[in-house]
Protein backbone atom coordinates (compact mmCIF):
# COMPACT_ATOMS: atom_id res chain seq x y z
CA UNK A 1 0.00 0.00 0.00
CA UNK A 2 1.44 3.37 -0.96
CA UNK A 3 1.85 5.91 1.84
CA UNK A 4 -0.80 8.63 2.15
CA UNK A 5 0.18 11.86 0.41
CA UNK A 6 1.33 14.58 2.81
CA UNK A 7 -1.54 16.74 4.06
CA UNK A 8 -1.59 20.21 2.54
CA UNK A 9 -1.37 22.73 5.36
CA UNK A 10 -3.76 25.63 5.65
CA UNK A 11 -2.30 29.15 5.88
CA UNK A 12 -3.18 29.12 9.59
CA UNK A 13 -1.29 25.85 10.10
CA UNK A 14 1.73 27.28 8.26
CA UNK A 15 1.54 30.36 10.49
CA UNK A 16 1.40 28.06 13.54
CA UNK A 17 4.57 26.31 12.32
CA UNK A 18 6.44 29.60 12.60
CA UNK A 19 4.95 30.50 15.97
CA UNK A 20 5.82 27.03 17.28
CA UNK A 21 9.49 27.99 16.97
CA UNK A 22 8.89 30.04 20.13
CA UNK A 23 8.71 26.79 22.10
CA UNK A 24 12.44 26.23 21.74
CA UNK A 25 13.91 29.55 20.56
CA UNK A 26 14.50 31.88 23.52
CA UNK A 27 14.87 34.90 21.21
CA UNK A 28 11.07 35.05 21.17
CA UNK A 29 11.35 36.29 24.79
CA UNK A 30 13.79 39.12 23.94
CA UNK A 31 11.18 41.86 24.43
CA UNK A 32 9.85 40.52 27.75
CA UNK A 33 11.56 43.17 29.90
CA UNK A 34 10.33 46.00 27.67
CA UNK A 35 6.80 44.63 27.65
CA UNK A 36 6.76 44.13 31.43
CA UNK A 37 8.08 47.65 32.10
CA UNK A 38 5.58 49.24 29.71
CA UNK A 39 2.58 47.34 31.07
CA UNK A 40 3.66 47.94 34.68
CA UNK A 41 3.89 51.69 34.07
CA UNK A 42 0.42 51.88 32.52
CA UNK A 43 -1.14 49.63 35.15
CA UNK A 44 0.36 51.82 37.89
CA UNK A 45 -0.78 55.12 36.43
CA UNK A 46 -4.23 54.08 35.21
CA UNK A 47 -5.15 52.07 38.32
CA UNK A 48 -6.79 55.18 39.81
CA UNK A 49 -9.40 55.34 37.06
CA UNK A 50 -12.69 53.72 38.07
CA UNK A 51 -13.23 50.40 36.35
CA UNK A 52 -9.66 50.00 35.08
CA UNK A 53 -8.64 46.36 34.84
CA UNK A 54 -4.92 45.63 34.90
CA UNK A 55 -3.56 44.87 31.44
CA UNK A 56 -2.01 41.40 31.04
CA UNK A 57 1.58 41.61 29.78
CA UNK A 58 1.18 38.20 28.14
CA UNK A 59 -1.50 39.62 25.86
CA UNK A 60 0.93 42.30 24.64
CA UNK A 61 3.61 39.66 24.16
CA UNK A 62 1.17 37.54 22.14
CA UNK A 63 0.28 40.55 20.00
CA UNK A 64 3.99 41.23 19.39
CA UNK A 65 4.40 37.64 18.19
CA UNK A 66 1.41 37.88 15.85
CA UNK A 67 2.20 41.35 14.53
CA UNK A 68 5.93 40.84 13.94
CA UNK A 69 6.02 37.13 13.13
CA UNK A 70 8.95 36.60 15.48
CA UNK A 71 12.62 37.47 15.83
CA UNK A 72 13.66 36.45 12.30
CA UNK A 73 11.58 39.25 10.82
CA UNK A 74 12.51 42.88 10.27
CA UNK A 75 9.43 44.08 12.17
CA UNK A 76 10.66 42.42 15.38
CA UNK A 77 13.23 45.17 15.86
CA UNK A 78 11.66 47.88 13.73
CA UNK A 79 7.96 47.99 14.64
CA UNK A 80 7.06 44.86 16.61
CA UNK A 81 3.46 46.02 17.16
CA UNK A 82 3.15 47.30 13.57
CA UNK A 83 1.84 50.71 14.60
CA UNK A 84 3.29 53.86 13.02
CA UNK A 85 3.73 52.42 9.54
CA UNK A 86 3.20 54.67 6.53
CA UNK A 87 -0.49 55.36 5.98
CA UNK A 88 -1.58 54.03 9.39
CA UNK A 89 -3.67 56.70 11.16
CA UNK A 90 -3.29 54.98 14.55
CA UNK A 91 -0.22 56.81 15.80
CA UNK A 92 -1.60 60.21 14.75
CA UNK A 93 -4.83 59.38 16.60
CA UNK A 94 -2.83 58.50 19.72
CA UNK A 95 -0.74 61.67 19.63
CA UNK A 96 -3.35 64.05 18.22
CA UNK A 97 -4.94 64.87 21.56
CA UNK A 98 -8.54 64.43 20.38
CA UNK A 99 -9.20 60.74 20.87
CA UNK A 100 -8.06 60.29 24.46
CA UNK A 101 -4.35 59.60 23.97
CA UNK A 102 -3.38 62.43 26.32
CA UNK A 103 -5.25 60.70 29.14
CA UNK A 104 -3.38 57.44 28.52
CA UNK A 105 0.16 58.69 27.87
CA UNK A 106 2.32 60.59 30.33
CA UNK A 107 3.96 63.77 29.03
CA UNK A 108 7.31 61.98 28.88
CA UNK A 109 5.86 59.05 26.92
CA UNK A 110 4.23 61.44 24.46
CA UNK A 111 7.53 63.24 23.93
CA UNK A 112 9.24 59.91 23.26
CA UNK A 113 6.65 58.89 20.68
CA UNK A 114 6.62 62.27 18.96
CA UNK A 115 10.34 61.81 18.33
CA UNK A 116 9.89 58.29 16.92
CA UNK A 117 7.72 55.22 17.32
CA UNK A 118 10.27 52.94 15.68
CA UNK A 119 12.36 50.45 17.60
CA UNK A 120 11.09 47.84 20.06
CA UNK A 121 10.68 50.15 23.10
CA UNK A 122 8.80 53.03 21.45
CA UNK A 123 6.72 50.76 19.23
CA UNK A 124 5.59 48.52 22.08
CA UNK A 125 4.80 51.69 24.05
CA UNK A 126 2.77 53.10 21.14
CA UNK A 127 0.91 49.85 20.46
CA UNK A 128 0.04 49.32 24.11
CA UNK A 129 -1.07 52.94 24.55
CA UNK A 130 -3.22 52.75 21.41
CA UNK A 131 -4.89 49.59 22.69
CA UNK A 132 -5.60 51.27 26.05
CA UNK A 133 -6.88 54.41 24.33
CA UNK A 134 -9.40 52.29 22.43
CA UNK A 135 -10.40 50.41 25.61
CA UNK A 136 -11.39 53.59 27.47
CA UNK A 137 -14.73 55.35 27.11
CA UNK A 138 -14.79 59.10 27.25
CA UNK A 139 -17.06 62.04 27.99
CA UNK A 140 -16.61 65.79 28.18
CA UNK A 141 -17.22 67.13 31.69
CA UNK A 142 -16.91 70.39 33.59
CA UNK A 143 -13.86 70.07 35.80
CA UNK A 144 -13.14 72.59 38.61
CA UNK A 145 -9.84 74.43 38.33
CA UNK A 146 -7.35 72.55 40.49
CA UNK A 147 -5.32 75.72 41.20
CA UNK A 148 -8.17 78.07 42.06
CA UNK A 149 -10.95 76.67 44.23
CA UNK A 150 -12.32 80.04 45.36
CA UNK A 151 -16.02 80.92 44.99
CA UNK A 152 -16.50 84.30 43.31
CA UNK A 153 -19.54 86.60 43.34
CA UNK A 154 -20.31 87.79 39.80
CA UNK A 155 -22.96 90.49 39.22
CA UNK A 156 -25.16 89.98 36.17
CA UNK A 157 -25.04 92.83 33.65
CA UNK A 158 -27.55 93.77 31.01
CA UNK A 159 -27.29 91.41 28.00
CA UNK A 160 -25.51 88.65 29.97
CA UNK A 161 -26.21 84.96 29.51
CA UNK A 162 -24.82 81.99 31.45
CA UNK A 163 -22.57 81.19 28.47
CA UNK A 164 -21.25 84.76 28.34
CA UNK A 165 -20.58 84.91 32.08
CA UNK A 166 -18.89 81.48 32.07
CA UNK A 167 -16.65 82.41 29.13
CA UNK A 168 -15.70 85.81 30.59
CA UNK A 169 -14.74 84.28 33.94
CA UNK A 170 -12.90 81.08 32.88
CA UNK A 171 -15.72 78.85 34.04
CA UNK A 172 -18.44 76.66 32.54
CA UNK A 173 -22.22 76.80 32.28
CA UNK A 174 -22.38 73.49 34.17
CA UNK A 175 -20.41 75.00 37.06
CA UNK A 176 -22.70 78.08 37.14
CA UNK A 177 -25.80 75.89 37.14
CA UNK A 178 -24.48 73.71 39.94
CA UNK A 179 -23.63 76.71 42.16
CA UNK A 180 -26.79 78.69 41.33
CA UNK A 181 -29.63 76.16 41.12
CA UNK A 182 -32.31 78.86 41.49
CA UNK A 183 -30.97 80.95 38.61
CA UNK A 184 -31.37 78.29 35.97
CA UNK A 185 -34.24 79.70 33.92
CA UNK A 186 -33.87 83.48 33.84
CA UNK A 187 -31.03 85.71 34.98
CA UNK A 188 -31.59 89.41 35.57
CA UNK A 189 -29.24 92.39 35.68
CA UNK A 190 -28.20 93.12 39.27
CA UNK A 191 -28.49 89.48 40.29
CA UNK A 192 -25.28 88.05 41.84
CA UNK A 193 -24.18 84.57 40.78
CA UNK A 194 -21.74 82.27 42.55
CA UNK A 195 -18.89 81.15 40.28
CA UNK A 196 -15.89 78.81 40.51
CA UNK A 197 -13.31 78.56 37.78
CA UNK A 198 -13.65 75.43 35.66
CA UNK A 199 -13.13 74.08 32.16
CA UNK A 200 -14.70 71.41 29.96
CA UNK A 201 -12.30 68.52 29.62
CA UNK A 202 -12.27 65.02 28.16
CA UNK A 203 -12.37 62.43 30.94
CA UNK A 204 -12.36 58.66 31.09
CA UNK A 205 -15.70 57.27 32.20
CA UNK A 206 -15.12 53.53 31.88
CA UNK A 207 -13.07 50.68 30.46
CA UNK A 208 -13.62 47.66 28.26
CA UNK A 209 -11.68 44.56 29.28
CA UNK A 210 -8.68 44.07 27.00
CA UNK A 211 -8.74 40.53 25.64
CA UNK A 212 -7.73 38.78 22.42
CA UNK A 213 -11.25 39.41 21.16
CA UNK A 214 -11.00 43.12 21.98
CA UNK A 215 -7.61 43.36 20.22
CA UNK A 216 -9.15 41.74 17.14
CA UNK A 217 -12.01 44.24 17.15
CA UNK A 218 -10.05 47.41 17.95
CA UNK A 219 -6.36 46.89 17.14
CA UNK A 220 -6.16 44.61 14.11
CA UNK A 221 -9.51 44.60 12.40
CA UNK A 222 -8.42 43.26 8.99
CA UNK A 223 -7.10 39.82 9.92
CA UNK A 224 -10.11 37.48 10.34
CA UNK A 225 -7.92 35.02 12.28
CA UNK A 226 -6.41 37.59 14.65
CA UNK A 227 -8.27 36.49 17.79
CA UNK A 228 -7.39 32.83 17.19
CA UNK A 229 -3.78 33.74 16.51
CA UNK A 230 -3.40 35.78 19.70
CA UNK A 231 -5.08 33.01 21.71
CA UNK A 232 -2.78 30.42 20.14
CA UNK A 233 0.27 32.46 21.14
CA UNK A 234 -1.11 32.80 24.68
CA UNK A 235 -1.55 29.02 24.83
CA UNK A 236 2.19 28.56 24.22
CA UNK A 237 3.19 30.77 27.15
CA UNK A 238 3.74 29.35 30.63
CA UNK A 239 0.71 29.81 32.91
CA UNK B 1 2.59 29.05 -52.03
CA UNK B 2 2.02 26.55 -49.19
CA UNK B 3 -0.69 23.92 -49.43
CA UNK B 4 -3.89 24.85 -47.47
CA UNK B 5 -3.28 21.97 -44.99
CA UNK B 6 0.33 23.01 -44.44
CA UNK B 7 -0.76 26.60 -43.85
CA UNK B 8 -3.33 25.45 -41.29
CA UNK B 9 -0.71 23.32 -39.55
CA UNK B 10 1.65 26.28 -39.47
CA UNK B 11 -0.99 28.46 -37.77
CA UNK B 12 -1.86 25.76 -35.24
CA UNK B 13 1.81 25.26 -34.40
CA UNK B 14 2.31 29.02 -34.01
CA UNK B 15 -0.69 29.22 -31.71
CA UNK B 16 0.60 26.34 -29.57
CA UNK B 17 4.03 27.97 -29.29
CA UNK B 18 2.41 31.27 -28.23
CA UNK B 19 0.36 29.52 -25.51
CA UNK B 20 3.44 27.64 -24.25
CA UNK B 21 5.55 30.80 -24.17
CA UNK B 22 2.87 32.56 -22.14
CA UNK B 23 2.98 29.78 -19.52
CA UNK B 24 6.72 29.43 -19.15
CA UNK B 25 8.22 31.59 -16.37
CA UNK B 26 9.96 34.48 -17.99
CA UNK B 27 13.66 33.74 -18.15
CA UNK B 28 15.71 36.86 -17.61
CA UNK B 29 19.14 37.70 -18.86
CA UNK B 30 20.65 36.38 -15.64
CA UNK B 31 18.80 33.09 -16.01
CA UNK B 32 16.48 33.72 -13.07
CA UNK B 33 12.72 33.45 -13.25
CA UNK B 34 10.12 35.47 -11.40
CA UNK B 35 9.09 33.71 -8.17
CA UNK B 36 5.37 33.90 -8.89
CA UNK B 37 2.88 33.01 -6.19
CA UNK B 38 0.40 34.26 -3.61
CA UNK B 39 1.24 35.09 -0.01
CA UNK B 40 -0.86 36.19 2.95
CA UNK B 41 0.07 38.75 5.61
CA UNK B 42 -1.62 39.23 8.94
CA UNK B 43 -0.38 42.19 11.03
CA UNK B 44 -2.16 45.48 11.77
CA UNK B 45 -0.50 47.09 8.73
CA UNK B 46 0.10 43.82 6.87
CA UNK B 47 -3.19 41.92 6.71
CA UNK B 48 -3.82 41.23 3.05
CA UNK B 49 -2.30 39.54 0.04
CA UNK B 50 0.81 39.71 -2.07
CA UNK B 51 0.31 38.30 -5.57
CA UNK B 52 3.18 38.03 -8.01
CA UNK B 53 2.70 36.93 -11.59
CA UNK B 54 5.24 36.85 -14.39
CA UNK B 55 4.47 40.43 -15.31
CA UNK B 56 2.73 42.21 -12.45
CA UNK B 57 2.76 42.52 -8.68
CA UNK B 58 -0.22 43.31 -6.45
CA UNK B 59 0.18 43.99 -2.71
CA UNK B 60 -2.96 44.86 -0.84
CA UNK B 61 -2.62 45.90 2.81
CA UNK B 62 -4.88 47.97 5.10
CA UNK B 63 -3.08 51.25 4.38
CA UNK B 64 -1.71 50.76 0.88
CA UNK B 65 -3.03 49.25 -2.36
CA UNK B 66 -0.64 48.37 -5.15
CA UNK B 67 -2.55 46.51 -7.86
CA UNK B 68 -1.32 44.97 -11.09
CA UNK B 69 1.89 46.99 -11.26
CA UNK B 70 4.51 45.99 -13.83
CA UNK B 71 7.99 45.65 -12.38
CA UNK B 72 11.66 45.24 -13.05
CA UNK B 73 12.94 42.23 -11.20
CA UNK B 74 16.34 41.24 -9.90
CA UNK B 75 17.79 38.65 -7.60
CA UNK B 76 19.73 40.26 -4.79
CA UNK B 77 22.79 38.63 -3.32
CA UNK B 78 21.60 35.93 -0.91
CA UNK B 79 22.78 35.75 2.67
CA UNK B 80 23.06 32.33 4.27
CA UNK B 81 19.58 30.86 4.35
CA UNK B 82 17.90 33.99 2.96
CA UNK B 83 17.01 34.54 -0.69
CA UNK B 84 16.14 38.10 -1.70
CA UNK B 85 14.26 39.23 -4.78
CA UNK B 86 13.68 42.86 -5.61
CA UNK B 87 10.70 44.13 -7.60
CA UNK B 88 10.97 47.76 -8.65
CA UNK B 89 7.69 49.15 -9.93
CA UNK B 90 7.81 50.60 -13.42
CA UNK B 91 5.18 53.17 -12.56
CA UNK B 92 3.54 54.73 -9.51
CA UNK B 93 -0.10 54.23 -8.55
CA UNK B 94 -2.33 56.46 -6.41
CA UNK B 95 -2.86 54.71 -3.07
CA UNK B 96 0.26 52.59 -3.47
CA UNK B 97 2.84 53.82 -0.98
CA UNK B 98 5.82 51.91 -2.28
CA UNK B 99 8.33 52.28 -5.09
CA UNK B 100 9.83 48.82 -4.70
CA UNK B 101 9.17 45.58 -2.89
CA UNK B 102 11.70 43.09 -1.61
CA UNK B 103 10.63 39.47 -1.12
CA UNK B 104 12.70 37.42 1.31
CA UNK B 105 12.65 33.65 1.53
CA UNK B 106 14.12 32.22 4.69
CA UNK B 107 14.85 28.55 4.84
CA UNK B 108 15.59 26.64 8.00
CA UNK B 109 16.73 23.08 8.29
CA UNK B 110 14.87 20.83 5.87
CA UNK B 111 11.82 19.21 7.37
CA UNK B 112 11.82 21.46 10.42
CA UNK B 113 8.64 23.19 11.46
CA UNK B 114 8.55 26.68 10.05
CA UNK B 115 10.97 25.53 7.35
CA UNK B 116 9.69 27.92 4.71
CA UNK B 117 9.28 31.46 5.97
CA UNK B 118 8.68 34.57 3.92
CA UNK B 119 8.82 38.28 4.47
CA UNK B 120 8.09 41.29 2.29
CA UNK B 121 9.52 44.77 2.71
CA UNK B 122 8.03 47.74 0.89
CA UNK B 123 10.28 50.78 0.35
CA UNK B 124 8.90 54.26 -0.27
CA UNK B 125 11.79 55.18 -2.56
CA UNK B 126 14.78 53.65 -4.28
CA UNK B 127 17.07 55.95 -2.30
CA UNK B 128 15.70 54.61 0.99
CA UNK B 129 16.12 51.03 -0.16
CA UNK B 130 19.67 51.55 -1.30
CA UNK B 131 20.51 53.26 1.98
CA UNK B 132 18.89 50.38 3.89
CA UNK B 133 16.63 52.85 5.71
CA UNK B 134 13.67 51.13 7.26
CA UNK B 135 12.03 54.11 9.02
CA UNK B 136 9.34 54.45 6.36
CA UNK B 137 9.48 50.90 5.07
CA UNK B 138 6.74 48.36 5.75
CA UNK B 139 8.07 44.94 6.74
CA UNK B 140 5.54 42.11 6.90
CA UNK B 141 5.85 38.42 7.72
CA UNK B 142 4.06 36.27 5.15
CA UNK B 143 2.66 32.79 4.67
CA UNK B 144 2.71 31.36 1.17
CA UNK B 145 -0.70 30.14 0.10
CA UNK B 146 -0.05 29.31 -3.56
Amino acid sequence: MSPAPPKIKTPYEKWQDTINLAKTDTRWNQHDILISATVLEFNGRLANFTGYRALDKKLIKAMVWVESGGPDNTAWNQRPMQIGNAGDPGLAALLGGKEGGDLILSAAQKTTLKASASGPGPNILAGTAYLLMRAASYAYKSIPDAQDGKVYDVPVKSGDSLEKIAKANASTVEMLKSLNPTALVIIKPGQVLKLKKASVQQVITGWTAITADFAARRYNTRDPMYKQKVEYCLSLMPK
Amino acid sequence: MPEPDAEMNFHIAAAIICVLLARVPEARADGNSVPAGIWQGGGRACAGKLEITQRTLSWRTPFSRCVGLPFKFSEMGAKVGIGRTLFTFERAMPGCLFASVELLRKSGQAGQAGDERWEVIGYRSEAERQAGRLDDALACPLVRIK
